[in-house]
């Protein structure tokens, strides 16, 4: 049996592992489990939660025990690590609730995007980041969840719970903000 | 995987994006937090359980067989009442005292007068002229008998 196979989560070693675990509800198919996702999870949840590395903890383990409490229901009509994403995500969201320290400046109106110029690789990944961390949480969310991580729009707004139109507005609006940052900062040239 | 078909990101940009998404272990004190948790939970059964799971599942089966057992002659002995694994008391089918006994038993042959009282032309039920007639012409032509 191999543990490693599986990389994006989709192949049947979920299918076989998720199946001997709730047959057995043994500890080495949860970890072949959480040892394949929760590093993408974790990065995912991290960006979302601005860095917070406790919150980011607390998320996680939240994230895998209900993940666990309901994988008997799930029913693979997604990849698992997409279930899991979508957990993760309205877990981030509760933590960003009850923690009250989103931003909650719309920059939404600033310019064109067109007209602001583009992000190049004289701009650095730790500008980028914090650029990031300074969105407004749903703008964040649709930008890391699109650009980072490679979810469609319709994905987008099946984890998120809301129209395909409106992760692509979020997203116009997200880079946009990104591009004001970076200009702000004094990171992009103008 | 993108579905943008009026995408405002440049390809250079996107690249930009793309290379920050990237695999990053979490802590194993994370990793054993969880599994500790789940185990509390029972969510995670602790190695051996499971076994010993089935051994109880299966166990138990047989505990009850056999629960079942001595608890059906046992307790019933006990109580000075017939258990549910004593065998039924079948009545035995007896003669009644002044039940007429047969005159003959059945290995013994038929008298041969009984045969012929019993094939007595005076006790078939009456035929009829015709059919009495037409059974003594047949008889004489050859032909066999209606029966």
């Amino acid at each position: 049996m191999s543990w490693i196979r599986g990389e994006n989560g989709d192949g049947p070693d979920d299918r076989l592992l998720v199946g001997n675990f709730l047959r057995k509800r043994d500890e080495k198919s949860f970890r072949a489990l959480y040892r394949r996702h929760t590093p993408v999870l974790y990065h995912l949840v991290l960006r979302v939660l601005r860095g917070n590395e406790v919150d980011a903890d607390d998320v996680i383990q939240t994230t895998w025990i209900r993940a666990m409490e309901n994988l008997g229901g799930f029913r693979w009509e997604s990849g698992l690590r997409r279930w899991l994403i979508g957990i993760a995500v309205n877990c981030s969201r509760e933590i960003i609730r009850k923690n009250r320290r989103c931003a909650t400046a719309d920059l939404a109106d600033v310019a064109d995007l067109h007209a602001l110029p583009r992000i190049t690789q004289s701009v650095n990944r730790m500008d980028i980041e914090n650029a990031i961390a300074g969105l407004p949480d749903g703008y964040r969310e649709v930008l890391i969840l699109h650009d980072i991580e490679g979810y469609t729009h319709g994905e987008i707004g099946e984890l998120l719970g809301i129209e395909s139109g409106t992760s692509k507005s979020q997203l116009s609006r997200a880079r946009r903000s990104v591009r004001v940052r970076l200009l702000e900062t004094g990171k992009l040239k103008p | 995987m993108n579905d943008d078909l009026h995408d405002d990101l440049d390809p250079a940009e996107r690249e930009i994006f793309r290379s920050l998404a990237g695999a990053h272990a979490s802590s194993r004190a994370s990793e054993e937090r969880i599994v500790g948790e789940l185990k509390r939970q029972g969510l995670i059964l602790a190695s051996g359980a499971g076994r010993g799971l089935r051994w109880a599942k299966y166990g138990g089966i047989a505990a009850g067989f056999l629960a079942a057992f001595l608890l059906g002659t046992q307790v019933g002995d006990l109580r000075g009442e017939r258990s549910a694994f004593d065998p039924v008391d079948v009545p035995v089918l007896q003669s009644a005292p002044d039940a007429p006994v047969p005159s003959r038993q059945a290995s013994e042959p038929i008298p041969a007068e009984a045969m012929l009282t019993v094939f007595h032309k005076d006790q078939d039920p009456p035929m009829d002229a015709d059919t009495e007639s037409a059974m003594d012409r047949d008889s004489l032509l050859g032909k066999s008998l209606p029966y």
